[in-house]
This record gives C-alpha cells, sequence and structure tokens, in this order.
C-alpha cells in the first residue's frame, strides 16, 4: 500500500514507545514496497530498549525492489535513537549506499550520514506521521501536528528522465530536520555529488504564487551540475493557496499526480532566497 | 544595427563631456530601431548643459517601441539624464509607460520614475546597447572593473512559449551599482506592475557551478504575476566561471540558436535568488 497514515508516538517514553516508533515506521516503509535486508546485527524490535539521550539504538536496512535495484541498487541504512537535545525527543539517522556487507555496513558509494534530531518532546504522546512510496520511492514525514520542534522528515527517490520515468543514473535523498533542509544527489557510480541547504525551488519573493484559478506548484531540482529532472515525490507551494490534510491533482511529468499538502505547524520548507508562506507537497499515491 | 557599442565617457565636468555621453546613448538607440517619439521639449544635445546641481535631470527622450504590435500594445520609456550624487556623475532615470501627452510625460499606468546612478568613470569605456524594434538593453560601462560605474537596464515584451511577443505586456530590469539596486519585474497591460522583485528570479544551485563535463547550465530568468511568465528572451544568468565575458556565444533558446555575450560581471553584478556568487549577465547580442 503506497501511502500509511501512522499515529506514533511523539514522546518516547519508554522502551515501548521508542519500539513502536521504530518499528512502525519500518513496517510501514516495508509495506509501501520496501524490502527490509536481514543483515546481521540489525536491531531487534523486541528486545531494544530506549537509549540514553543522543544515543544510537541500532540500526536497520532497507533496499529499493524494482527493475532497477539489480543494476543500480539502493540502499537505505536507517539508524534510530533518542533525541540529543532530550531523551524523549527522537534522532535517526539516514545513509544511502549501493550495497551492504550483510552486516549492517553499506559498501559501495554512500552518501552522508544525514542526522535528523528533534528537539526533546513532552506532553503529547501521540502523533500523525505520513509515508508514502513504492518499490522505488519512500517518503516519511513523522509528527506532522507536533510543532516546529518535533518535525523529522526525509524523502528518496531514484533520479528521473524527462517522462518521469526511473533512471540508473542515482538518487536523491532529502531531508528535513526541526528547521534544518538537506537535498543530497548521489550518482550510482560516484556516490554523492551534491548537497545543499535550500530547496532547489524557484519560488517568487513576492506575490502569492497564484492569479485568478492557477496556482503555481514549484518543483524541487536536484543540482548535478546542470539540473537533473526534478523529484517527482516532494515539492512546495505557498500554503495559502492549498489546504492542508486536503489531497488534490496535480500535473507533474505528463500525469495528473496526487499531492498532499501539509500544514505549516510543524514543516517550513527552506528554499532559496527564504521566501516565507511556503509548505510541503508530498507525493500522496 | 542591433548591437551597438560605443565608447563612451561617462563623466562630466563639462557640457561636452554631459552632452557625449548622452548623445551616445541617444544615437545608439535610434541605431538599434528604438526612436523618439514627437514628443515635444526633448533634450538638445547641441544645447543642453551639464548639471549644476546633484540629481537633477538637464532634460529628457521619450522612445517607443517600432514593432507591429506597437499600434494596440504600445510601450514607450523616458529617459531623463543628468547628475547623480555628484554633479560630475552621471545618471539616468528611466520610466516605463504606455502612452504619453506629447509633451514629454508618460501617462497611465507607469513602471514608476527610477533614478540609475553612477560615480564619474576615469576613462572611456564601452557601453553596449543591443536591441531591435521590440526590445533594448542598455549596459553602460559594460567592461568596468568595478560596478560603481555602470548601470543597465532591459525592457522587452512578454513572450509566448515559442518566444513570440504577446501584447499581455512587458518584462524589465533596471540596476546601478550594487546588487542591492536591482529592480526586476513586468507590467501588465491594463494592471501596470506586478511581480516586481530585487532579485533575478532565476535558479541557480548554491553548489558547484552549474558544469559538468562539456554540459553548462545557463538560467533563464522569470518573473511571476501569480504564475511565472515566459522567461526573459534577451538576458540570462550564467556562472561566470563557465562563459569568457566578452566573448559571444551561440545556443539554443525559445527553440531558436541565439547569440549572446557574457557581460563582466563586476561592472554589471547579477543577484539572483539565495545570493549565489560568481554569477553574469549574458545579453542577447543580435
Amino acid at each position: 500500500m503506497p501511502t500509511q497514515s501512522l499515529f506514533l508516538p511523539q514522546t518516547i517514553a519508554d522502551d515501548a514507545a521508542f519500539r513502536a516508533w521504530g518499528q512502525g515506521i519500518g513496517d510501514a516503509m516495508v509495506a509501501c514496497g520496501l524490502v527490509r535486508q536481514n543483515d546481521s546485527g540489525h536491531i531487534d524490535w523486541t528486545t531494544v530498549a530506549q537509549p540514553l539521550q543522543g544515543g544510537n539504538a541500532g540500526w536497520e536496512i532497507f533496499r529499493f525492489n524494482d527493475g532497477l535495484q539489480t543494476t543500480a541498487p539502493i540502499f537505505i541504512k536507517v539508524e534510530w535513537g533518542t533525541s540529543s537535545n532530550g531523551v524523549s525527543g527522537k534522532q535517526m539517522w539516514i545513509t544511502l549506499g549501493a550495497g551492504t556487507d550483510g552486516a549492517g555496513t553499506l559498501t559501495g558509494w554512500m552518501s552522508d550520514r544525514l542526522d535528523l534530531d528533534t528537539g526533546n518532546n513532552s506532553g503529547r504522546t501521540v502523533q500523525q506521521t505520513l509515508v508514502c512510496g513504492d518499490t522505488n520511492r519512500i517518503l516519511v514525514f513523522q509528527d506532522i501536528g507536533a510543532g516546529v520542534s518535533f518535525g523529522i522528515a526525509f524523502a528518496v527517490e531514484r533520479t528521473h528522465n524527462a517522462a518521469g520515468g526511473d533512471t540508473a543514473l542515482g538518487v536523491n535523498v532529502t531531508t528535513h530536520a526541526q528547521t534544518a533542509f538537506d537535498h543530497i544527489y548521489c550518482s550510482w557510480a560516484f556516490g554523492q555529488i551534491s548537497a545543499e541547504t535550500a530547496a532547489g525551488a524557484l519560488v517568487p519573493s513576492t506575490g502569492s504564487g497564484s492569479i485568478g484559478s492557477q496556482t503555481m506548484v514549484f518543483p524541487i531540482f536536484p543540482p548535478a551540475g546542470p539540473y537533473l529532472n526534478p523529484l517527482m515525490s516532494l515539492m512546495v507551494v505557498f500554503a495559502a493557496n492549498v489546504t492542508a490534510g486536503v489531497p488534490f491533482q496535480v500535473g507533474h511529468y505528463g500525469a495528473s499526480r496526487t499531492f498532499l499538502p501539509l500544514s505549516t505547524v510543524t514543516y517550513t520548507p527552506k528554499v532559496r532566497g527564504a521566501v516565507a508562506g511556503l509548505t510541503y507537497l508530498v507525493r500522496w499515491e | 544595427m542591433p548591437v551597438q557599442t560605443p565608447s563612451l565617457l561617462l563623466k562630466q565636468t563639462s557640457d561636452a563631456e554631459f552632452r557625449a555621453w548622452g548623445k551616445g546613448i541617444s544615437d545608439a538607440l535610434t541605431a538599434i530601431g528604438i526612436p523618439k517619439t514627437a514628443d515635444t521639449g526633448q533634450v538638445d544635445w547641441t544645447a543642453v548643459t551639464k548639471p549644476a546641481a546633484i540629481n537633477t535631470a538637464q532634460g529628457y527622450e521619450i522612445r517607443r517601441f517600432d514593432d507591429a504590435l506597437q499600434a494596440t500594445a504600445p510601450i514607450f520609456f523616458k529617459l531623463e539624464f543628468g547628475s547623480g550624487s555628484a554633479t560630475t556623475n552621471p545618471a539616468i532615470w528611466l520610466t516605463i509607460g504606455t502612452a504619453t501627452d506629447g509633451a514629454g510625460t508618460l501617462t497611465g499606468l507607469l513602471v514608476a520614475r527610477r533614478q540609475l546612478l553612477v560615480v564619474a568613470a576615469a576613462g572611456a569605456l564601452t557601453t553596449r546597447i543591443c536591441g531591435d524594434t521590440n526590445r533594448v538593453i542598455l549596459a553602460g560601462n559594460s567592461d568596468a572593473t568595478g560596478a560603481t560605474t555602470s548601470f543597465w537596464f532591459g525592457i522587452e515584451r512578454t513572450h509566448d512559449a515559442a518566444g513570440a511577443d504577446t501584447d499581455e505586456g512587458l518584462l524589465y530590469f533596471s540596476s546601478f551599482n550594487a546588487v542591492t539596486n536591482i529592480r526586476v519585474g513586468a507590467y501588465l497591460f491594463g494592471t501596470g506592475v506586478i511581480g516586481e522583485e530585487t532579485t533575478f528570479g532565476a535558479l541557480l544551485p548554491s553548489v558547484g557551478a552549474g558544469a559538468n563535463g562539456s554540459a553548462v547550465a545557463l538560467y533563464p530568468i522569470f518573473v511571476s504575476k501569480g504564475v511565472y511568465f515566459n522567461p526573459f528572451l534577451n538576458v540570462l544568468i550564467a556562472f561566470a566561471s563557465n562563459v569568457s565575458t566578452g566573448v559571444q556565444l551561440s545556443f539554443t533558446y525559445y527553440g531558436a540558436t541565439r547569440a549572446f555575450l557574457p557581460v563582466e560581471n563586476v561592472a554589471i553584478v547579477s543577484g539572483v535568488r539565495g545570493s549565489v556568487a560568481g554569477t553574469c549577465l549574458l545579453m542577447r547580442d543580435e
């Protein structure tokens, strides 16, 4: 099922909450179409304990399961832990690679180990997390109503040709943690090529991004020298032009695709020029 | 002739110097195909005197487009010539509109009068003026070693996706001296100025230099009216490291091969969204 709407612990109060959080997301990623690798030493969700503040409790490795996986394999290592800001918060690390050694170490090229850290959570125990994907992509936006200090998200997708078909050229990983944004493009042959801290979306610094019945949505372009074709799973839009939580159709890559606007309670996109009033559109199909 | 490169001394310590640079620009505009109107009171380059006070306009010209759309979608612009922060420092004022009163005043909705001022240059430099009956770009002191002696502006019609002019409006930009002085926007007939920004709407990466092997990215400039117009046809942005200042390059743009010239980026500064450094303007050179 390509879309998963989960209600998972926002506050990591104990071992049970930690396990429910991590396993919940991992299981959702599998349900969307990724494969959980059986590398030795992976985290055991039945026995793992909530780590100390800032601690890393263990890892899982996921992989794509599409037609390109045999020739351009993509592996995603997810490490699970608690926030460096407080033991009740969450922290995860995302690393991409071209293979594994079967014991939890990525092999071949690798991306940066991206650190996604929240503030120290307290109070609310459960929040909504959105997971969307397929055998060739995954997007996770956590705790979407929790507030800016508690949002951590990541999205991974292959590069695309002009028609939107996946290519073996490389992979894009986008992360958002509190107010920090990272986008990394890795070529499959050489690994990480570029890393930006603001989305490559051209958003006007004046106006509202709409006129009459027309509303602009802003694709995000990965730089690889010249730009690659834009991301398919994530765009930005002026929040005033959409209704958070209400999916709508967007013509993108020549087809009508379903996107879901997020609220700005937790996630506010960072784009070139620091344009305000934006929200994410996440692919929701 | 669409490209004019007069060597002008942008300085005015005498009446002769003032007349020389002003007339140089005037003659170049005529030569590229942008005629003066019949408005009364336009500057007489044989008689005008240099400004006696700062920030003072001594005379004006009213120019108009001369293309097929001018009859139904008229574009006029007023250029005033005078002084900037010192009497010896040149300045021009640019106003854009769609009608005149015949006596030197643009009427109706306007792109507001804006002063473009510079510091007097030490010697003559190339002012580059390129255009046709439907477009104009002026880059004063385009090859200076700094931006303090340079001013630049451009006006072109809006375009359809194939690059053909439309009667929807016009795109404009103007600037002088520093990146902070950039103004770029659009004017819709019947609505006026829309979407004016203080940086060029070009999406440049914040890392790298836009090149990979022999593939080099060039960046169109977009203005928004709520949704983006098709981009400027006559100016783009490039990373300066990927081009050679003053060396023409041709590439396919809007479906046709077109010639552009990279202008010196320390003279004609090009601020883009995100303050990406190392950029330069590509100015249409045909």
